[in-house]
């Protein structure tokens, strides 16, 4: 794309609709960031949370044509990974006997790698696990959340979504959005009392 | 319990974030500890991202996969019979042809090309292949200022149809130009 | 003795002309060179990006281009080098030809040199 900048998204996605790959890449660049924390937050697992993107992110370029309005890519590549992420989830739990994963609530602390709804974390190496004490502790505390809960909140509160985007994006309407992440923020709450 | 930067962050409002219940019975301090860690969370973030760690993104090895399936997946389309050489036939697929005309839109100072479409005369030869183009049109976001959006217009056609002909040696052609959006140069 | 051109050859000779980024195999050589394999044909007629019919008497060569030249200046190149290459070899459109009468057959029943190009790398 020469030296120019596109700063417009839209632009950027008619033209990668248009056949322009170098477009697209920029997009890739600019939303990767974001999709790996939603995902890494639902998930708690790094391994997975790059599977799902990068599936999102495959998954997107190929039913490019199909995004009707440009301007809606945000929200439209947001709901690809959220709802992969979400499958992920719900395969671990069916396959688990305990479906949320206790270890995770009972290690649940600043320096745990562990945790995650798959078992994928065994022989990772310790430089996976994200840095910044803070974030892993919310990622561990997320894991005791539902499912249902946990995407809602990650939505709001990690990617800034309304609760009408939420809705849209999930299925659900909005009261059923505000009362899982209510309930998902209270859940939070005592979590971190546990801490102290 | 209200979020006080909920406001800033992303333009959502404050309003927007009603508490439930169990929120009301919390207690402050405890509340407050939550909004401070999401917000510790959102810079640690940004100062990570800006910085190039690789713990808050995708690892460069997961990038450059996903640019290759990208690449791999690529769709040429269609092709698109063109006036033949004088050693031979050939066509373009309807993806490079656009990226012809993608070029030379491009190619006009403060012109972003957006998507192109064609017309085409009906083919001669096989399935599967569009006849040669007879019309273009492109969509284009043109910068803002104080240039005449039809000399912009016309510039962009003079542009269209000589790489039409210099690449394609396709003379005969009707293109239209649609300005749909305006950018900030 | 009689030399056959066979597509590798030609791959050779199309990826030497400047402005060809590379052969880029798309739907007709794909399908051919798959049934070619799966009939245990030989090979050497078909390769991904390159097709040598001798009974219509056409090659197909399928290319990804690099900016530059004129995209018919560098097809008509590719048409002219495989043109060349096909005429070295003694075997007309229609199978081998006998040695004194070669160049009369190929007269009369040119190589037809059709190129189909895939993809432009951006500016």
């Amino acid at each position: 794309m020469a030296a120019r900048t596109l700063v417009d998204e839209r632009a950027l996605v008619l033209r990668a609709q248009d056949g322009d790959v170098a477009a697209f890449e920029v997009l890739v660049d600019r939303h990767q960031g974001r999709l790996f924390r939603i995902a890494y937050m639902v998930l708690h697992n790094r391994m997975d949370a790059e599977d799902v993107v990068q599936e999102a992110l495959v998954s997107s370029w190929k039913r490019l044509h199909l995004l009707e309005e440009p301007s809606a890519f945000r929200n439209w590549v947001t709901q690809i990974a959220s709802r992969a992420a979400t499958n992920v989830v719900r395969k671990a739990a069916r396959r688990s006997t305990e479906g949320v994963d206790q270890q995770a609530l009972e290690d649940a602390g600043p320096e745990s790698a562990l945790g995650g709804a798959t078992s994928r974390n065994v022989g990772q190496p310790e430089r996976a696990a994200l840095a910044g004490a803070q974030m892993e502790a919310l990622a561990s505390i997320l894991q005791s959340t539902e499912e249902n809960q946990r995407t809602c909140w990650v939505l709001c509160e990690i990617d800034g979504m309304s609760y009408r985007e939420i809705a849209q994006m999930v299925g659900v309407s909005e009261s059923t959005v505000r009362g899982r992440i209510a309930r998902a923020r209270s859940q939070i709450l005592d979590r971190m009392k546990d801490w102290r | 319990m209200e979020h006080p930067d909920a406001h800033d962050r992303n333009g959502t409002h404050a309003a927007d974030r009603v508490s439930g219940p169990s929120d009301r019975e919390s207690d402050d301090e405890a509340t407050q500890r939550y909004l401070d860690l999401i917000r510790s969370v959102h810079d640690e973030w940004t100062t990570l991202e800006a910085e190039g760690d690789s713990s808050v993104q995708l690892s460069a090895t997961a990038l450059s996969t996903i640019k290759e399936a990208v690449r791999a997946d690529f769709r040429h389309g269609a092709h698109v019979e063109m006036p033949p050489t004088a050693a031979g036939p050939y066509t373009l697929s309807e993806q490079a042809l656009r990226t012809v005309v993608r070029n030379a839109v491009d190619s006009v100072p403060g012109v972003i090309a957006l998507r192109t479409t064609f017309d085409h005369e009906p083919p001669k030869g096989g399935h599967r292949t569009r006849g040669v183009p007879s019309r273009i049109r492109c969509r284009i976001s043109a910068a803002a200022g104080d240039r005449d959006l039809l000399e912009v217009a016309d510039e962009v056609r003079t542009a269209v149809i000589a790489a039409c002909r210099e690449h394609m040696d396709l003379t005969d052609l009707r293109v239209d130009i649609h300005i749909e959006d305006l950018h900030d140069n | 003795m009689t030399t056959e051109t066979s597509a590798a050859d030609l791959v050779e000779v199309v990826c030497a002309v400047p402005g060809v980024r590379g052969i880029e195999a798309g739907i007709a050589s794909s399908l051919r060179t798959l049934d070619a394999r799966l009939r245990r044909d030989r090979a050497s007629r078909v390769r991904y990006g390159i097709v040598i019919d001798p009974r219509s008497g056409t090659v197909t060569a399928e290319v990804g281009l690099a900016p530059g030249a004129p995209v018919r200046t560098i097809v008509e190149e590719i048409q002219r080098a495989v043109q060349r290459a096909l005429d070295r070899s003694t075997v007309g459109p229609v199978g081998p030809q006998p040695a004194d009468t070669a160049s009369e057959r190929r007269e009369e029943r040119p190589w037809q040199v059709l190129v189909r190009v895939q993809s432009l790398s951006g500016a």
